[in-house]
């Protein structure tokens, strides 16, 4: 299973990252869409963890492109702002179907991922 | 809509915009703080089943923790600034101080559009007297019109500086213009901001850049 972790802060990402090392899972971690790109574009992961805000586009654009690379990947969403509600809306339009609300517990995380390769 | 119903129906928009934005920010420091200190658990859990941990490693986290703190300080020191904002409807500001308030304000959003915003005072302290909330949000939207006027990457600089009797912030955006013809500057917003606070506005260079002159204070 491999992870990637994109998210503008890189200290966060970065801790969550090697967490999630520590507990077997592969994770890599990137601090803007364009890094996301690339390394998409260079390797496949199972699961991308999107900011919902990351610099220069939305997460949800993000999402769009890097399904465009690899349609198999699978998309869970982290928010540090707004309605639970409004992100929610947000999250379902762009079929992600899953959400975290920051700060996330590391198990509810690993939690969201399993399933959401289970689907 | 008149003047007062103008200054409030965007002041209460740019208050909302500011308070999530600074929300945001103190979740993204909780959040890291609390990976951090969950990966010092970790790191205990393991030396606990008899894995060596590097200590060196631990007193790192606790720096990083600490750094977080000073952040997230530093950040509801500046939103208690901003709220504080509309206690006196006419008080003497720094107009140094006031630009830097609106720099960490908008420095999250502008960021995230890969934009820079930094303060230059080549002048001595100068003070005005007036609503400091409304000159903050009137900086505010000449900073967003300048970001709006480049495309991709780039940088606004706010000036503080003076003439004769008047000071002025200067706003000033580097990189590249947008070919677009820019917006109206002052909107019915600006204007009513302007009125608010006592200043003038004159827009140079296709938009480019901003001088807003308001009276200096004696007192």
């Amino acid at each position: 299973m491999r992870v990637l972790l994109v998210d503008d802060e890189q200290e966060l990402v970065s801790t969550l990252a090697e967490r999630l090392a520590m507990r077997g899972i592969e994770a890599d971690w990137v601090t803007d869409p364009d890094q996301a790109l690339e390394r998409v574009k260079r390797s496949g992961y199972d699961v991308a963890v999107l900011d919902v805000k990351v610099p220069k586009i939305s997460g949800l654009t993000l999402k769009k492109q890097l399904e465009e690379l690899r349609p198999d990947m699978k998309f869970i969403f982290m928010t540090g702002h707004g309605s639970e509600s409004d992100f929610r809306e947000g999250v379902e339009q762009a079929g992600a179907g899953f959400y975290l609300i920051k700060p996330v517990k590391i198990e509810v995380l690993i939690e969201r991922i399993r399933e959401v390769l289970r689907d | 809509m008149d003047r007062e119903g103008i200054l409030l129906d965007s002041g209460l928009q740019f208050f909302g915009t500011v308070s999530a934005s600074i929300s945001h920010e103190i979740k993204n420091s909780l959040a890291t703080m609390r990976e951090q200190a969950g990966l010092m658990e970790d790191l205990l859990t393991m030396a606990e089943r008899g894995m060596q941990i590097n200590l060196e490693r631990l007193r790192d986290l606790a720096t990083r923790i600490n750094r977080q703190t000073e952040r997230a300080d530093e950040i509801v020191k500046n939103l208690n600034r901003f709220a504080h904002s509309v206690d006196e409807p006419s008080v003497a500001i720094g107009l140094a101080d006031l630009a830097r308030l609106v720099c960490a304000l908008v420095h999250r959003s502008a960021s995230q559009k890969g934009m820079e915003v930094a303060v230059r005072e080549p002048a001595p302290s100068i003070t005005v007297e007036t609503h400091p909330f409304f000159l903050a949000h009137l900086l505010w939207q000449c900073v967003q019109f300048a970001a709006s006027r480049q495309e991709g990457r780039g940088a606004v600089e706010i000036e503080v500086g003076e003439g004769g009797d008047q000071a002025c912030l200067v706003v000033r955006s580097s990189g590249t213009l947008s070919d677009r013809p820019p917006p109206l500057f002052p909107d019915s917003t600006e204007t009513a901001l302007l009125d608010r606070v006592g200043a003038a506005v004159t827009v140079a260079d296709n938009g480019r850049e901003l001088t807003v002159q308001l009276p200096k204070h004696t007192g």
